[in-house]
């Protein structure tokens, strides 16, 4: 009957298929980037308020969890700005990681905790990277994309984000602090 | 290749991202290495291990009530008509100040733009017909006019279809929930709303002794949630609805609308909320209790801000 409303309907069948399965990952992902339960919410209710209004410039069948991450990470950008979060010059991070140079053996004892506390521990510019691409996928192109910076600083922070992890599970947690097969050599 | 060169590649190594020479000499120092076989297969469990933990981990699991709501605001959004969107490409380049002028201008001046105030009646099936008095002169104010009449007329469509389905026929296709819930889920508007127009009857309405309130809910029909307050009067039953509405220029002229040859309707809308009253009962009788309850829901939504 009415023109305009089927048009809303059919658009919405779409986003619901599409775009509303995706509130765990988009819910995970914002978690890890402002590691707080009430602020994730926030922003997984903006960023799915953001792309049901956007909605048309997504083309379906496409990879509609990039666009959904991709709307997160600008959301957050902005809200940082206006948090007077943003850095714009390179902090002693990077410089700390470079630092980590031994590496001991990963230990074989490790809770669900240990991982979580570890991964808390790594600063959020490393953690983000390895979340994208060991726990989500996303190819380092599309992290590029949407850290916006180049590739190469993706595959730098990502081998570092990886070390330090592992570092971080060594230092707490874990047993034995060692492995069986690295003990005998 | 030595171990240390090996442990250096071997993330890239397990992501599969090395030249294939590189590959084969990591492959032949591994067949004579139990140390770095030891550690190659510790970061694999690890990388494996932590993607699960991460991924299943409670602590990042979406709540699901917040899921759950977050859902039903999207679609309510999502199928709320939105009288802007239906504004065409003239009507886009006015400014907000311009468009709510030429709205207010035009409404009061067409009459409600066909659309007829009590006691007189149109019919819901008219809705999308396009009137020929309008069709001559297409301006973007017009274009504007068009769209909130669209917009309301699909409006009242829907609260007469809700009527019709919910409280003669009970078959909507999603569980009403009770206005507590509702105040919880979609605003503290929908908190007591039933008890406010109790009240208001009760105290302003000629005839209260003759009505007996049935039930109270929010309800979904046709994408549109809507508070509805079920009641009987002279062996009719009598839904009072009320939505979320974003259509400008909010007055307290009642418009009517007749559904079939049974139906009637009396709807008005203020802030962001508009109020309908559906019954079989004549329009005049229909609009009386539409004056009655509007001033108390008014009062409701500005005592909350809503």
């Amino acid at each position: 009957m009415f023109g305009i409303g089927r048009e809303r309907e059919k658009e919405w069948a779409a986003f619901e298929t599409e775009a509303v399965p995706l509130m765990q990952d988009v819910f995970r992902v914002a978690y890890w980037l402002v590691r707080n339960r009430e602020e994730a919410e926030d922003l997984t209710q903006e960023t799915f308020a953001q792309a049901l209004k956007s909605f048309h410039r997504y083309t379906p069948d496409t990879n509609c969890r990039a666009w959904m991450i991709t709307i997160l990470y600008r959301l957050n950008g902005k809200r940082r700005l206006k948090l007077g979060q943003l850095k714009l010059v390179e902090d002693t991070e990077e410089q700390i990681a470079q630092t980590v140079a031994f590496e001991p053996p990963i230990p074989q004892e490790l809770t669900d905790e240990d991982i979580l506390d570890a991964m808390k521990r790594i600063p959020p510019k490393f953690s983000q990277v390895v979340l994208l691409t060991d726990v989500e996928d996303f190819s380092y192109k599309e992290v590029a994309e949407l850290l916006q910076v180049p590739i190469g600083t993706v595959m730098s922070r990502l081998h570092r984000g990886r070390r330090l992890l592992r570092q971080e599970l060594v230092d707490y947690g874990g047993n034995t602090g060692i492995t069986a097969e690295a003990a005998r050599n | 290749m030595d171990c240390r060169e090996l442990k250096g590649m071997m993330d890239s190594y397990i992501s599969d991202e090395l030249l294939v020479e590189t590959n084969h000499g990591m492959l032949r120092h591994l067949e004579n290495c139990p140390a770095c076989r030891g550690e190659l297969a510790a970061r694999r469990d690890l990388r494996l291990r932590f993607r699960d933990t991460i991924r299943q981990a409670d602590e990042n699991r979406v709540d699901p009530v917040f899921a759950t709501r977050l859902s039903a605001r999207l679609r309510d959004r999502a199928l709320r008509p939105n009288w802007w969107d239906a504004v065409g490409a003239y009507g886009r380049v006015l400014t907000a100040g311009l468009a709510v002028a030429a709205v207010a201008a035009l409404f009061f001046g067409f009459g409600g733009f066909g659309w007829v105030f009590e006691p007189a009646r149109t019919s819901v099936g008219d809705i999308g017909q396009s009137n020929p008095a309008n069709d001559r002169v297409p301006t973007p104010e017009l274009e504007i006019v068009r769209a909130v009449k669209a917009s309301w007329k699909e409006l009242t469509s829907k609260a007469v279809g809700d009527h019709e389905n919910c409280a003669l026929d009970y078959k909507l296709a999603e569980a009403p929930i009770t206005l507590d819930d509702a105040a919880k889920q979609y605003g503290p508007f929908n908190k007591d709303l039933d008890k406010v127009i109790e009240k208001a009857v009760k105290t302003g309405f000629d005839g209260s002794d003759t009505v007996e309130f049935l039930e109270s809910h929010s309800c979904v029909f046709d994408g549109r949630r809507f508070a509805h307050i079920v009641i009987k009067q002279k062996g009719k039953v009598i839904s009072v609805l009320v939505t979320d509405t974003d259509l400008p220029l909010g007055s307290d002229d009642i418009m009517t609308a007749s559904a079939g040859a049974k139906i009637n309707a009396a709807g008005l809308h203020f802030g962001h909320h508009a109020v309908f009253v559906v019954s079989e009962l004549p329009n005049t009788e229909n609009v009386m209790l539409a004056r009655t309850i509007a001033p108390a829901i008014r009062l409701h939504a500005e005592k909350l801000g809503a």
